[in-house]
């Protein structure tokens, strides 16, 4: 019986963390209106704030933007999908966005929610567990709504917010484990940053030298990553870009992201 | 009332009747402008008298996963507010456990031999607040009455305090508390509005459903009082 007992430890144990993501079918007309609908939540990076901004330009500060580009406007065209940004600047995730998620889930008919805010609560010194368990109940509420969310983890930083590289990666492996024992799936904007950032100092996604919001080029990044996701396509194997430029129709050498080596 | 957010107040008190509402709009839309089917209405019911189910309600925790010390198998993962069927489990006596999918914290009871025929593992509690903790609920109805349904309250709302519930004419539960299930009332068959409030009459979920005579059902209420709460109607 001791055994017993000891053995139905152990297994319940061994099954807490559920097996990897699954990506089944993402653009799925869930609520039956007729369309896949998008709608990005979470702060300055999906409002995309920085947009506009090339590589190997200097500004002072990032511009602001309208809401009207970045990655989810950019996701929208790729995907000839329906989509609304639901991005607020300098919002933390705890106590900010998770406050108004559950109204935004109410407010929405989008089928697809995606999820990326994180990146203000690392320059604000939010307590990670305190993080995981904000976001775990923001996507329990998008699930018990019906909706199918998607995880994205953070860009890293470089330069005049360089100091915040390894919060931003624990942010980031948080969001990744989040994904793996909700059985859901998340796009790995960190894990894109790293093969496709370039060599040398910095890197040729952000705007410089704050080093923190995404260039156009960045904005591009996260589409096509997060674009890859919902199509169930490994945007990091040697193929994966060439899958992506062959189901969006898009010419050989348009997807920016690099392979993993 | 608790509110999690107390800055927040007002405004989580608007949120709640409108999501409320939302809620009830939703139930009937489901249901195209008719009563709206019971959560879980195709568990086997059959004759395999026995049946385990969990019903995760805690908002800010991950899926929790039901095992037997007497199976080598997962017997089922239950995810915040959504309905759960009912599985066969072991015969004997065995501990039932339910283990959070982030690896803690995790639960045990210990099952006789004499259990009821059904029995349900909810979770419930928030990690920042109350703490997480389940509770194993029987669901035995007793013999119902013809022509009558069997209805019951079960209460997974983190700071709501108790809670009550109404199917039709009929109270189907009152004073419940947080991890706690009403005892069955029977209340009249077919199509009824069903309600479930707290004790100080915020309405936490309203729809109107079908009760088939014969059957027992369970008004279940998960989440959190003043964020978001989830309610359901659950077939036992």
């Amino acid at each position: 019986m001791l055994l017993k007992c000891y053995s139905f430890m152990v297994l319940l144990l061994l099954s807490a963390p559920l097996a990897g993501a699954t990506a089944e079918d993402l653009l799925k007309d869930l609520n039956g209106d007729g369309s896949v609908y998008f709608l990005g939540f979470g702060d300055s990076i999906t409002w995309g704030v920085g947009d506009g901004t090339m590589p190997g330009g200097y500004i002072s500060s990032a511009p602001d933007g309208d809401g009207a580009g970045g990655y989810v406007a950019r996701l929208g065209t790729a995907l000839g999908i329906p989509v609304r940004n639901a991005g607020i600047a300098g919002e933390r995730l705890v106590d900010q966005g998770e406050h108004r998620f559950a109204g935004t889930m109410f407010a929405t008919n989008a089928d697809i929610i995606g999820i990326m805010e994180g990146t203000n609560d690392t320059f604000d010194g939010t307590d990670l567990g305190r993080y995981q368990r904000a976001y775990q109940r923001m996507l329990n509420v998008a699930v018990a709504l019906g909706k199918q969310p998607v995880l994205l983890t953070v860009p890293q930083a470089c330069c005049d917010h360089g100091h915040g590289r390894p919060r931003l990666s624990e942010i980031s492996n948080t969001v990744r484990r989040l994904a793996a024992v909700n059985e859901l799936p998340y796009a790995d904007i960190e894990r894109a940053w790293m093969t496709t950032c370039g060599g040398g100092p910095g890197c040729s996604l952000l705007c410089m030298p704050e080093g923190l919001h995404p260039n156009s080029k960045g904005y591009d990044v996260v589409a096509q990553t997060l674009a890859a996701t919902l199509l169930e396509i490994d945007i990091f194997a040697a193929d994966g870009a060439a899958k992506l430029e062959s189901a969006l129709g898009w010419a050989p050498g348009t997807v920016v992201v690099k392979a993993a080596e | 009332m608790k509110i999690i957010f107390p800055r927040c107040r007002k405004w989580f008190l608007g949120f709640g009747l409108l999501a409320a509402a939302l809620a009830s709009l939703s139930a009937c839309r489901d249901a195209g402008g008719g009563p709206a089917a019971a959560d879980g209405q195709a568990a086997k019911r059959s004759g395999a008298k026995r049946g385990l189910r969990l019903l995760q309600a805690s908002l800010d925790s991950a899926p929790y996963t039901l095992a037997s010390s007497a199976s080598e198998k997962i017997l089922q993962t239950g995810r915040f507010g959504l309905p759960s069927d009912y599985v066969n489990y072991p015969s004997g006596e065995q501990i039932i456990g339910a283990a959070s999918a982030s690896g803690a914290p995790l639960f045990s009871f210990a099952v006789p031999l004499d259990v009821p025929a059904r029995q349900t593992v909810l979770v419930y509690g928030s990690q920042d607040d109350s703490g997480v903790n389940a509770a194993l609920l029987s669901d035995d109805p007793g013999e119902i009455p013809d022509g009558m349904s069997a209805v019951r309250v079960i209460n997974g709302v983190d700071g709501a305090g108790e809670i009550r519930g109404t199917a039709g004419a009929a109270s189907a539960g009152d004073n419940v508390p947080l991890g706690g299930a009403s005892a069955y009332v029977y209340a009249a068959g077919g199509v009824q509005p069903v309600q479930i409030a707290s004790s100080r009459g915020a309405v936490l979920f309203s729809a109107v459903v079908e009760l088939k005579p014969g059957r027992a059902y369970s008004l279940w209420a998960a989440g959190e009082a003043g964020y978001f709460v989830a309610g359901r109607l659950l077939e036992d």
